[in-house]
């Protein structure tokens, strides 16, 4: 099912939590709302499942006008951030009660809602814990029978708020690549709600990047890294180094930029020995060097403008250039990236 | 943060290790004195005096027709105030707690009068209203329906007195639960009632029912209020507690006791009930 | 943008429950509590005035206020100690202690009264050791006070208890690595941490005091100008049809118990700001 958002804004008091957003999200993908915290992501979600109502703008579903349908109508599966199972219900009532509460007409016969339940059981490896209340479950298995209790009523959607927030880095990267697996074999279209950048562009089809309850990019992980269109978006995907300077003295590509703000990531940064300088070239001394890991992190000090400088160079040229902390180094921002004085 | 008792009693980890030996036996003696002193002693009293006279008479205060026809409009009072004022507190924990708006906090104040009005008062206002110089007074004289001074009035009174009890521990119960659950039922297609019962009421059932055993407890043993509104009319209009107030002002002070130690027995069980339910509540927050 | 009564949701059952909570609500307790207002509105106030300021009367608030006071410091001091020691130290039989204590609130107002009685009338089990003494509590102020110790001491408990059980540990341990004695760490850190819960508890055990009446009347004997409670007075004036004066004489309870409340309601909020600025 296709999900359509159109000039959707949101107030809670005086609060504006969205302002004008549009989105489309096509049958089948997997697109991820990313942004900090007060930024509209979870606002949004819970606009398209029908748990709050916009002040202005309308959803279409499946190119139907479902801004005034309710929760129920939409057929959607919502997983909460919280997990939010009911407590006084085994596992298996967890996930049988969307089933249970269908009206007469429209409910299966127990016989059909016990095969359903057991196959999601199986589907997310829990088929042992039928019995047990969600309070003797672990994180990760609460967020997996969540998600089994919203995929049994076949949802047209799946929409899921910050569903590995709460969970241990392991556990979080298991169950992330779990989910793009299970969205795969199940071609529901999925919306997920997350502020963990890696989350998203390791996961999603495409990114919705959020600010201050605006969208300010949509495109595919690839796109958006390479491609960012502001600095926000740039800032929010990965370690920045900014250079405060005149864009050509630090070789970047557009000469008119004056009193702009140029941006390179850590490993964008070319990092030679003093001897081999040329003129006007930025100098730094090395106050920190991090051996350890797959790239060797660099903390520099440029003395000319007193900014610290995050550089990663590759394990082979830390040991040509045979660092250690006092040394004067040359700094060239390799691909630098401008988006206008801020 | 908590201190682990270890199996000798009086050699305690943690804080209390700290204070020295004399000081925890002396101040723990102290404090034992005072409750012995001034909550077991009265209770034990009852109870003592209740059967100074033997059995015996024991049964025969407790079986007469007084204290039955006393017994019978107590559990009437109890069994029309507890419902009205239990279904009042679901109502009103479910508008204040899954719900924003204005002047919510001003209900939740309203609803907390009842504790901080005396019980005399409790009755008095219903006088000012229902009595024979009340508002209504000459009206329900023309219609010959008696409120106060008859069974109506102390139902009343009873209500107003025991009205907050459900409401308050509903309220602090739910607003601590969220509304996740109801919300995770709503979007799975559930309707409104399907929602309330078998989301909302079980995760309340414990805070309710102390909500319903405090509101009980203290529906059976008020005083004052009932006082003032019944018209102390024997075998009609008395309460078990007015009638242990009557017959000690007959001087029958064994059959006083005798009344009273139903009611502290029944007190004794609130008790007992609350502490399980407050257990089974701190489960569920 | 409209300011709305109501933020939106999708829970359902809003309005039904809110109208008929706030039409109970109205029916039970707003509208008889007016009446007091009123009623005490249409006497005169040379009325009003001369009931409460008549020497009974006088001599009932100060009865009523005085003995109330006395309790609430009694409770507030053996209140303390029993909720350190419930809360700090180990003993047998510890979770049926902690249970007794709420019985005064569970044990109904005339039973408590009249065991009050028996037990410190000149024969009574207490009285009779206190009678070779010259000491009389029963018919005398000093059983009202017994009375509303009884009935305020859980108030004092229930309120320092929560607070003593939460404070931290590190606070005492790291006085206690600054060179303060036992004593000092007590009186400087533990009693500053327990103060305001001293403050409502008092409070609370004050404003029920204040209108308490079925614990009272049997074990004061009201003599009129000695042992007569506000509370009784109120009695009798409706048992003398005088509603006005009776009126009269509540409303003054009900200012003095509100503003207790109120004043409570203030302390509470000073604290939370204060300790959230720590």
């Amino acid at each position: 099912m296709s999900i359509q958002v159109e000039h959707i804004s949101k107030r809670f008091g005086t609060y504006e939590a969205l302002r004008d957003v549009s989105l489309k999200i096509e049958k089948g993908e997997l697109v991820a709302l990313l942004g900090p915290s007060g930024s509209g992501k979870t606002t949004l979600l819970r606009i398209i499942a029908g748990l709050e109502l916009p002040d202005s703008g309308t959803i279409h579903l499946n190119e139907e006008d479902a801004t005034k349908s309710t929760a129920r109508e939409r057929q959607v599966g919502f997983v909460f951030q919280h997990y939010a199972l009911f407590r006084h219900l085994t596992v298996f009532e967890n996930i049988a009660f969307g089933l249970r509460v269908r009206p007469r007409t429209a409910r299966p016969r127990e016989g059909e809602i016990r095969e359903r339940v057991e196959k999601l059981l199986k589907l997310i490896q829990l088929e042992w814990l039928g019995d047990r209340y969600p309070n003797q479950l672990s994180g990760g298995q609460r967020q997996r029978v969540a998600l089994a209790r919203a995929l049994a009523v076949e949802p047209r959607v799946l929409l899921l708020d910050e569903p590995f927030g709460a969970l241990d880095v392991k556990v979080r990267k298991e169950l992330r690549r779990w989910l793009r697996r299970l969205h795969d074999e199940l071609h529901v279209a999925s919306v997920f709600v997350t502020h963990d950048q890696e989350e998203a562009l390791e996961v999603s089809d495409r990114v919705a990047i959020m600010s201050q309850g605006r969208i300010e990019q949509v495109g595919t992980p690839g796109e958006v890294y390479e491609n960012p269109a502001n600095a926000f978006v740039y800032r929010f995907l990965g370690d920045v180094n900014l250079f405060h300077e005149r864009a050509e003295s630090a070789r970047a590509s557009s000469p008119d930029s004056n009193g702009a703000v140029g941006y390179a990531r850590p490993h964008e940064l070319e990092v030679l020995r003093c001897s081999e300088t040329t003129n006007g070239a930025i100098i730094a001394t090395v106050r920190y060097v991090g051996a350890a890991g797959p790239v060797v992190r660099l903390e520099l000090w440029r003395e000319d403008t007193g900014d610290s400088l995050d550089a990663e160079i590759s394990r082979e040229r830390y040991r040509d250039l045979q660092l250690k902390v006092g040394d004067k180094v040359q700094v060239n921002a390799r691909h630098l990236r401008v988006f206008g004085s801020e | 943060m908590a201190s682990v008792a270890v199996e000798l009693p009086g050699k305690i980890s943690g804080i209390a290790r700290r204070d020295p030996r004399w000081v925890r036996r002396g101040l723990t003696l102290m404090a034992l004195f005072f409750i012995g002193l001034f909550i077991v002693l009265p209770l034990a009293a009852v109870f003592v005096q209740a059967f100074a006279k033997g059995w015996a008479a024991y049964a025969d205060a407790i079986t007469d027709p007084n204290t039955r026809s006393a017994i019978y409009l107590s559990l009437l009072t109890v069994g029309i105030a507890v419902p009205l004022n239990t279904a009042f507190g679901i109502a009103a924990a479910w508008a204040v707690t899954k719900f924003h708006f204005a002047g919510r906090d001003v209900l939740v104040t309203l609803i907390d009068i009842p504790f901080g009005v005396s019980p005399v008062i409790s009755g008095l206002i219903y006088v000012l209203v229902f009595g024979a110089q009340g508002w209504f007074g000459p009206w329900l004289n023309e219609h010959n329906i008696r409120i106060i001074f008859a069974v109506p009035g102390i139902i009343l009174a009873t209500t107003f007195v025991t009205f907050p009890f459900v409401a308050r521990e509903l309220i602090a119960l739910m607003e601590c639960q969220g509304s996740d659950e109801e919300e995770a039922a709503l979007v799975l297609g559930a309707s409104g009632w399907q929602m309330f019962y078998r989301v909302t009421l079980p995760n309340i059932k414990w805070g309710l029912l102390y909500g319903v055993v405090l509101c009980t407890a203290r529906a059976l043993g008020e005083f004052g209020a009932v006082s003032v509104v019944s018209g102390h009319i024997r075998g009609e209009t008395n309460t078990l507690p007015l009638h242990v107030e009557i017959l000690y002002n007959e001087y029958n002070y064994s059959g006083a006791f005798a009344v009273a130690s139903l009611l502290s027995v029944i007190a004794v069980i609130s008790l007992a009930l609350k502490k399980f339910l407050e257990w089974k509540t701190s489960q569920e927050r | 943008m409209q300011i709305s009564f109501k933020r939106p949701s999708i829970l359902p059952g809003f309005w039904p429950a809110f109208s008929y909570s706030i039409l109970y609500l109205t029916l039970i307790v707003l509208v008889p509590l007016s009446a007091v207002l009123l009623k005490s509105v249409s006497s005169s106030w040379e009325h009003l005035w001369k009931t409460i300021t008549a020497p009974n009367v006088v001599a009932a608030y100060r009865l009523s206020f005085g003995a109330s006071l006395v309790a609430g410091l009694i409770s507030v001091v053996v209140g303390f100690l029993v909720a350190w020691v419930l809360v700090r130290y180990e003993f047998p039989a510890k979770s049926l202690v902690d249970a007794l204590v709420d019985l005064p609130f569970a044990l109904p107002t005339a039973v408590a009264g009249i065991a009050l009685t028996s037990l410190y009338t000149e024969n009574g089990w207490i009285g009779q050791y206190l009678a070779p003494l010259g000491i009389k509590v029963a018919f005398t102020p000093w059983g009202v006070v017994v009375a509303l110790t009884f009935i305020g001491l859980p108030f004092v408990i229930r309120s320092v208890q929560p607070v003593l059980s939460d404070a931290d540990q590190e606070l005492e341990e790291a006085a206690a690595s600054l060179g303060a004695s036992r004593w000092q760490t007590f009186s400087r850190v533990i009693f500053l941490l327990v103060r305001p819960a001293l403050l409502t508890g008092f409070a609370l055990a004050f404003a029920r005091a204040l209108g308490e009446y079925g614990s009272v009347i049997f074990i004061s004997g009201n003599m009129p100008m000695r042992t007569e409670i506000a509370p009784l007075l109120i009695v009798t004036k409706l048992e003398q049809y005088d509603y006005s004066g009776a009126t009269a004489i509540a409303l003054v309870m009900l200012i003095a118990s509100f503003g207790i409340l109120l004043g409570i309601n203030l302390v509470q909020r000073h604290t939370r700001r204060h300790m959230a600025a720590e």
